[in-house]
């Protein structure tokens, strides 16, 4: 009996509706907004994001089938009926509940066409991420069924989903970084991704995960408690949940610095097969082709000329903090449509850059004009292996006036002098010795 | 008069102006509360949204089709309710809100406007508010609105700044379409 009433609920109710709207809005706004990247974890964390739109939807929806008998004028009629409440609307609540959920996978399956023609491997953290999103849209039908059948007026859907986007960017725009925040943690959606990484190399912690189920799934229990209530006393019996689920939750979540972690397998290194070795994080693995042709004129340029060179380089996962003496580190790149965004002369400019070294941050340069000094001696250094100054290098700086005069000091000297002196340079950065770097390139007569 | 105060009545003009004057007046508030700007223009987008929300019921009677067989020039009038409520919701909104919201406010009244003349009252509202969730994601706090090409900008208008004439003609249009629409047809039947 129940289950033909289901079946008949998910054909007559919004239950359809609310999938096909969830979908087609969801992917619309996938198809023209995500990057060609290929990370199933992102796509998830991007539903997540989108969720600020997709959940007041599902809110707004729920609201609408809880007003129905209002709006078809049968109250008077349904309320006659022997059944008690909550067997007469479970039905409903779970067509709905179905409607919602597959409205978001869904709109994941829609994503996938994005991701898996670059798609490197699949992050298991992929999965929780997903069904939280799933369940939290299940809390938003019940809500809505339950204030919708409670305030059955015209303006209830709107108003109630304006609301709901209103709030949850009122907490965004209040907290500022809401989105690892305690309260921030407790909406559906979730904001960008963890501070110092992208979200590629990124899982969320179990905590963060287990948090957010048992707070929505109480607030879906308390939605379906008030839906279904026959009575004032179930009415307020039916926040015991969401009070119970507040509780719990609360001391569950992780402090902001905890919840994410970074994904082993994602920054596993995928190295070339053959020597030199270029690295890249697992996540990156389809852009490795796209590092090997500067990764392996980087190496060639610094063997070519100085003593004990390196004869690896890879790519790390997040800014790198340190050097290695055989492996030349380069930041994190942007990668889109399996290959690194970044032009192969930008690439090789970043290997360069102080010798095939990374920025000392334990120097402690507080003046200005110690720091462009510093600055300056790594990209003289990296212009001179270069053989010439490129007209508009990227970063980490603007290239300073100082550089050109610096180079041709050097340009100067004796050609086993240069060779020793930018050898000498490399070592102090791998060291991370405090002293002048361009007095090293440029002798102490150098231009200042 | 008489007349005036039993349509407004009868068409629950004053449960739909208290619900726009509580909505803004929440949302302005909430404004109040945040420092970024543009996430303050995503919320005057949403007071307008609300107000025009609010419009909807209103725009048909309880039978449109007896409505239409009475002896009464309903064009001019079904004009200037559409005309005077996005009136009230633009005055209503520009005193809390800054940003374009006159924009806003007549594309969404159009376009709820043309809703109710095609797919009825009920479900007439559906018309903004998807169009409008579908713009939000080219706002703050989620990205940011694209420059060009220009159906791009003219199909997330709202979201424009104010002096993007792309977003101001689609505005007007959906505007003038939806009045004249509206006016020349009435409310769609009961679906």
């Amino acid at each position: 009996m129940t289950a033909r009433i289901l079946r008949i609920e998910l054909r007559r109710s919004t239950a359809p509706w609310v999938a096909v709207l969830v979908v087609a809005l969801g992917a619309a706004l996938f198809y023209l907004t995500t990057s060609r990247d290929g990370w199933w974890i992102a796509l998830a964390v991007q539903e997540r994001s989108m969720l600020l739109l997709l959940w007041p939807l599902a809110l707004g929806a729920g609201a609408w089938q809880g007003r129905r008998e209002r709006r078809e004028r049968m109250e008077e009629l349904i309320s006659s009926t022997p059944l008690p409440q909550w067997r007469r609307v479970l039905p409903t609540a779970v067509a709905m509940a179905i409607g919602a959920v597959a409205g978001y996978l869904g709109t994941f399956s829609a994503g996938t066409g994005r991701t898996l023609p670059y798609a490197t491997y699949f992050s298991t953290g992929t999965v929780p991420v997903v069904a939280v999103g799933a369940v939290s849209m299940i809390t938003a039908v019940w809500l809505g069924l339950a204030v919708g059948s409670r305030y059955p007026s015209t303006l209830t859907p709107t108003l109630l989903g304006v609301a709901a986007v209103a709030v949850q960017v009122g907490i965004r725009g209040v907290a500022g970084a809401g989105d690892t925040s305690r309260v921030g943690l407790l909406l559906p959606t979730m904001f960008g991704g963890p501070a110092d990484s992208s979200m590629e190399f990124a899982v969320l912690t179990a905590r963060t995960n287990l948090s957010q189920v048992v707070w929505l799934a109480a607030v879906a229990a308390t939605g379906f408690l008030l839906f279904a209530a026959a009575s004032r006393r179930g009415r307020l019996a039916a926040i015991l949940p969401a009070v119970i689920g507040a509780a719990a939750a609360l001391p569950l979540q992780p402090g902001s610095e905890d919840a994410y972690e970074p994904d082993r397998d994602a920054i596993a290194r995928v190295c070339t097969p053959d020597t030199p070795l270029v690295c890249v994080p697992r996540a990156h693995e389809n852009a490795l082709n796209s590092l090997r042709g500067p990764a392996r004129q980087a190496l060639a340029l610094l063997s070519a000329t100085l003593p004990n060179a390196p004869t690896s380089v890879a790519e790390e996962y997040r800014q790198p903090h340190r050097s290695e003496r055989q492996t030349v580190l380069v930041q994190p790149l942007r990668v889109s449509a399996g290959e690194f965004t970044d032009p192969p002369e930008d690439i090789l400019w970043y290997l360069l850059d102080g010798a095939g070294t990374r920025l000392c941050d334990a120097l402690d340069l507080v003046a200005e004009e110690q720091l462009d000094r510093y600055l300056t001696a790594r990209q003289v250094a990296a212009a001179w292996l270069l053989g010439h100054l490129p007209a508009n290098p990227p970063g980490p700086a603007p290239l300073s006036p100082a550089t050109e005069p610096a180079l041709r000091t050097l340009r100067g000297l004796p050609a086993g002098e240069q060779r020793a002196r930018v050898a000498a340079l490399r070592e102090a950065e791998l060291t991370c010795r405090p002293g002048d770097r361009l007095e090293i390139l440029t002798g102490p007569n150098g231009p200042r | 008069m008489r007349w005036l105060t039993l349509y407004l009545r009868s068409r629950s003009v004053p449960a739909a102006l208290a619900a726009v004057i509580a909505g803004t007046a929440a949302l302005w508030w909430l404004g109040t509360t945040i420092d970024d700007p543009r996430i303050r223009d995503t919320l005057a987008l949403l007071a307008a949204l609300t107000g025009v929300a609010a419009t909807a019921p209103g725009l048909a009677g309880a039978d449109p089709d007896l409505d239409r067989t009475a002896a009464i020039a309903w064009p001019p009038r079904r004009a200037m309710h559409v005309i005077l409520a996005g009136a009230i919701i633009t005055g209503l909104a520009t005193l809390t809100h800054a940003g374009p919201v006159l924009r806003d406010v007549t594309g969404l009244i159009g376009l709820l406007a043309l809703g109710v003349a095609t797919i009825g009252a009920s479900r007439a509202v559906l018309l903004p508010v998807i169009w409008t969730v579908f713009a939000l994601r080219f706002t703050a706090p989620l990205g940011t609105p694209p420059t060009g090409p220009g159906y791009q900008v003219m199909l997330t208008w709202m979201v424009q700044p104010g002096h993007t004439t792309p977003a101001t003609v689609t505005a007007v249009l959906l505007g003038l379409a939806g009045t004249v629409t509206y006016s020349v047809r009435g409310p769609g039947s009961r679906w």
